[in-house]
């Protein structure tokens, strides 16, 4: 089978930093220097302040599957770069792109995602390019 | 405690003003007022009524990194490439020591994180609010000017231009957003703030003033779609010369609505800071277990 979870340590030449998308919180727990690609269920998009989350269900080996938890911006942020309150929706089958915690857990944050539609869309990091 | 402070503040206060006039701010305008003892007075300003308000409508955004300087590529944490204040030996010690604890403040293994003070009290306090993730509406009054960062919810700042001074030493106390008067110059508002509260980060790294810091900008609106605000601090206790720096905001697109300001706490907000760190509620998983590494 197919894993689900393609990892790959990569020294980030993008403009996407610890201040991404970062406001009341630092985003220093999740590592910066490293992005995982998520193939999966959505099982829940919060739309919520101060930031929203997508909960993903990703298979993994077996019959495991295991909830992912990302963080993104809060609505305001995402509202300026096209997200919508259903933008995901419970059941879509999405690719999502994260920075992962560093302690290894399930989560991390927002980098970017493929909808059921084939449409990418990114966060909300444009407050920090170049 | 605060009397200690204010008599301290007070005294040296004239004596860095004195040191900021001589170096002007940019090279045009020195402090707004050298009367820090002096009780507040409100005299009118009808110069500024009769000249009227320009036009700084619409909403705006920091351009850049949100770090006050901003790095070749951004990355605030990471050491060596990132300009900083000029710090007296001590204050850069400190500096380093707590920006590598600031570093571990979402590890849950470092046993002496450092967490942002934006986190610890949802506000970002001055001179920070420089420059935020968040919305900047400027509002200028014949005798305030409003700068609110962040929208519904957010911080605004007061600006009093109606002509009064700081209040007596022993009227003042630190705030997060200090006390701020200005002057106009032309279209330019020259603001000074004082009695900011010590402690707070000025930006995503753990620099830091002392409380006899004082913040002087000119504010103004470069074009269409610039505004910008020059910033020097003085700070005789922690720098070893005054820090200046420039940031500059973009005007976002006309019919936008408002940003909701971030709200800290409550059941929606998943990073709470639990023992001194950043964490991130994570739900249990489908089998009933704990979230785990994968």
């Amino acid at each position: 089978m197919k894993n689900p979870i393609t990892k790959a340590a990569l020294l980030v030449c993008l403009a996407i930093t610890a201040a991404s998308g970062q406001a009341h919180h630092s985003f220093a727990m999740f590592d910066q220097e490293k992005v995982i690609t998520l193939h999966g269920t959505v099982k829940e998009f919060q739309w919520a302040n101060p930031h929203s989350w997508i909960q993903v269900m990703v298979p993994g080996e077996g019959a495991k599957v295991t909830e992912w938890s990302v963080e993104m911006s809060g609505p305001g942020g995402l509202a300026r770069k096209g997200w919508k309150p259903r933008t995901l929706k419970q059941g879509d089958k999405v690719t999502i792109v994260i920075h992962p915690l560093r302690d290894g857990g399930p989560g991390g944050s927002f980098v970017s995602v493929v909808l059921p539609s084939g449409e990418t869309m990114g966060g909300d990091q444009f407050r920090v390019a170049k | 405690m605060y009397k200690s402070l204010v008599a301290t503040f007070a005294g040296t206060a004239l004596t860095v003003l004195a040191s900021a006039a001589a170096s002007a701010h940019g090279g045009e305008a020195g402090p707004v007022k050298q009367t820090a003892s002096k009780p507040s007075g409100r005299p009118p300003a009808k110069s500024r009524e009769k000249e009227g308000l320009p036009d700084w409508s619409g909403t705006w955004k920091v351009k850049g990194s949100m770090a006050l300087i901003s790095t070749e590529n951004d990355r605030i944490f990471q050491r060596g490439l990132r300009d900083k204040a000029p710090f007296k030996p001590e204050w850069r010690a400190l500096y380093e020591d707590e920006a590598a604890r600031a570093e571990d403040q979402g590890n849950m293994q470092s046993a002496h994180p450092l967490v942002d003070s934006n986190t610890v009290y949802c506000h970002a306090g001055m001179p920070r609010l420089v420059a935020t993730p968040f919305d900047y509406n400027f509002v200028p009054t014949r005798d305030l000017t409003f700068i609110i960062v962040g929208g519904p919810g957010g911080e605004p700042r007061f600006i009093y231009t109606d002509g009064r001074s700081f209040p007596a030493e022993d009227e003042m106390w630190p705030k997060f957003w200090g006390w701020s008067i200005g002057k106009w110059q032309g279209d330019t508002l020259v603001t000074e703030t004082r009695g900011v509260k010590p402690g707070l980060w000025l930006d995503p790294t753990p620099m830091k003033l002392s409380d006899q810091a004082i913040v002087y900008e000119r504010i103004r609106r470069l074009d269409a779609k610039t505004m910008e605000d020059r910033v020097r601090i003085v700070d005789p206790v922690a720098f070893t010369a005054p820090w200046e720096f420039v940031r500059h905001y973009e005007q976002i697109p006309a019919g936008e609505w408002a940003d909701e300001h971030e709200i800290c706490g409550g059941p929606e907000d998943r990073n709470p800071v639990v023992n001194g760190r950043v964490t991130v509620v994570l739900p249990k998983q489908p089998d009933g277990g704990a979230a785990s590494p994968p």
